[in-house]
């Protein structure tokens, strides 16, 4: 039962990627001379989004204890990815004081790190 | 046996377990976030200072707070005097050298790109830029080439767009952790290509002058065993006319000098602060589950655990509840200060904040090792009375 609430909670997690930079925490808004790195740090956060939306759906779903330690695992390094993305594949505007720097990437950040958190917790409870 | 004891122990009653290694969270979580801000700002001043280079800095009148802003905390300043002061404050003596410098501010190119400090030095007398050149092996910048200071990230690797007009970028320099990470460095050729661009010209209008005619400061290095503080009276007093002030290098920076030792000074009454309440705080809920656990160590001691033994495991317990809570609030401020490094920045108007790993791992390595000598003191008395205890009083409940 502890598994599946914490598979619920990561959904939502990776939900909160996915849909949070376009409403919740928007970063910086594309102008009609250019469109800033942050938008498409962004956009590339959808796909990474979807596919551990995907994985905690499978979290939901398997019993089998080895295949959701692997799941959970998988879970952890994808969560991590967003940062990724924005400290070292992508990253941002040059002027800190613009929206991605001060909410978008801070709190993409925080929902990854509460992701990956949640991620060990599930192979740490699947452990104990 | 101790340890395994000892965390079940703590599992069995995890309520009052939680509320202990709160305890030693929040003195880990405390002392690694109050220790970061200090020491971004203690390292700042001090990486400035080191830089410059500089005993004496001259400004024009009244740009002083300009100027200290410019050096601590990287903001763009933008003033002149005239050229012809610079000779007129050489020739008093006890000065050993002096360099002019030129700021310049450019203008954000686009939303996604900085506003950027540029500094125009004199390669000829020049003692704080070009031995720096030189000791990262580069060569002097020549007309329409530039230095980019570390932070500066231009969407071409080797050339950079001022007002329109691109610029040859003839190197990067290290990483100094001052203001110069977000500037450019040029020679004043460089610089009048730039003054008589369309883009300069559109935006402030025609230079009138020159820009080797003109002087933002004069760095200033005394002669050995001069006194820099006479020295700038000196030429505060001595020069009739002139529109310049001369400070020494701690006069200027003497508001940030006072800002960083208050914060040091609050920062360590804090943590002091906090070791005391935390320990006795530890100290008073290990003496009170001590006094009811004594029928417990009673029974264990019946079976045959000698006295050592139990104070093992009172220890135990005791470095399990450090080394947690040392753990989670040592591990959740790095992940804080690593994730909000930007918005803290904002929100607290800080030049920096020092977020490099190893900095932030040997912080939180110190911050788990006080967490764990801080519960182990405080469970030491309480260790000490269950060795000492009788088996008779023990089994009887009597108080420790």
């Amino acid at each position: 039962m502890k598994q599946k609430i914490i598979a619920a909670i990561s959904a939502l997690c990776a939900a909160l990627l996915a849909i949070g930079p376009w409403t919740l925490f928007p970063a910086c808004t594309p102008t009609a001379e250019k469109i800033m790195k942050c938008h498409w740090c962004m956009r590339a956060l959808i796909p990474v989004a979807v596919i551990l939306l995907a994985v905690c759906a499978f979290e939901l779903i398997v019993k089998d204890k080895a295949g959701l330690s692997a799941l959970f695992a998988a879970g952890a390094v994808g969560f991590a990815m967003p940062v990724l993305l924005i400290k070292v594949i992508i990253g941002g505007c040059a002027v800190e004081t613009m929206a991605c720097n001060t909410t978008a990437f801070p709190a993409v950040m925080a929902v990854s790190a509460a992701g990956v958190v949640c991620q060990l917790a599930g192979i740490f409870l699947k452990k104990a | 046996m101790i340890v395994g004891t000892a965390l079940t122990n703590l599992r069995r009653r995890s309520l009052r377990s939680a509320c202990m290694i709160f305890f030693a969270f929040m003195l880990s979580g405390c002392l690694f976030c109050c220790t970061v801000l200090a020491d971004s700002l203690k390292g700042t001043l001090d990486n400035t200072i080191g830089r410059l280079g500089a005993d004496i800095i001259v400004v024009p009148e009244e740009y002083e707070r300009e100027m200290a802003d410019s050096l601590f905390l990287g903001e763009l300043c933008s003033f002149t005097f005239d050229r012809k002061w610079v000779s007129e404050i050489g020739k008093i003596e006890g000065i050993a050298e002096c360099t002019p410098q030129l700021y310049m501010a450019s203008l954000a190119a686009d939303c996604c790109s900085a506003a950027t400090q540029m500094i125009v030095f004199d390669p000829e007398t020049d003692f704080i830029i070009a031995p720096w050149l030189m000791e990262e092996g580069f060569k002097l910048p020549g007309d329409g080439e530039l230095y980019i200071g570390s932070l500066i990230n231009p969407p071409e690797p080797d050339s950079i767009k001022f007002f329109g007009e691109d610029y040859r970028i003839t190197g990067r320099l290290e990483k100094t952790g001052t203001s110069y990470d977000t500037c450019v460095f040029m020679t004043a050729g460089t610089a009048e290509q730039i003054r008589q661009s369309q883009g300069w010209e559109d935006a402030f209008g025609k230079p009138e002058k020159p820009a080797s005619e003109l002087v933002s400061s004069l760095m200033i290095r005394v002669e050995e065993g001069a006194d820099a503080k006479a020295i700038a009276r000196q030429i505060n007093f001595s020069i009739d006319g002139a529109p310049v002030k001369a400070y020494t290098t701690n006069a200027i920076l003497s508001g940030a000098i006072d800002s960083v030792e208050s914060m040091s000074g609050y920062t360590s009454v804090l943590i002091w602060l906090m070791v005391i309440l935390v320990t006795a705080a530890l100290a008073s809920v290990f003496t009170i589950t001590m006094n009811e656990r004594t029928k417990e160590f009673g029974i264990l001691s019946c079976l045959g655990v000698s006295s050592k033994k139990l104070s093992g495991i009172v220890l135990t317990e005791g470095a399990a509840i450090g080394l947690t809570g040392g753990l989670l609030g040592a591990g959740l401020a790095f992940a804080c200060i690593m994730i909000f490094e930007v918005p803290l920045k904002l929100a607290l108007e800080l030049p920096r904040i020092n977020a490099s790993l190893s900095f932030l791992l040997s912080l939180g390595l110190k911050c788990l090792g006080l967490s764990l000598g801080v519960s182990l003191l405080s469970s030491l008395y309480s260790a000490f009375k269950v060795g000492r205890a009788d088996l008779d009083g023990l089994i009887k409940g009597e108080e420790l």
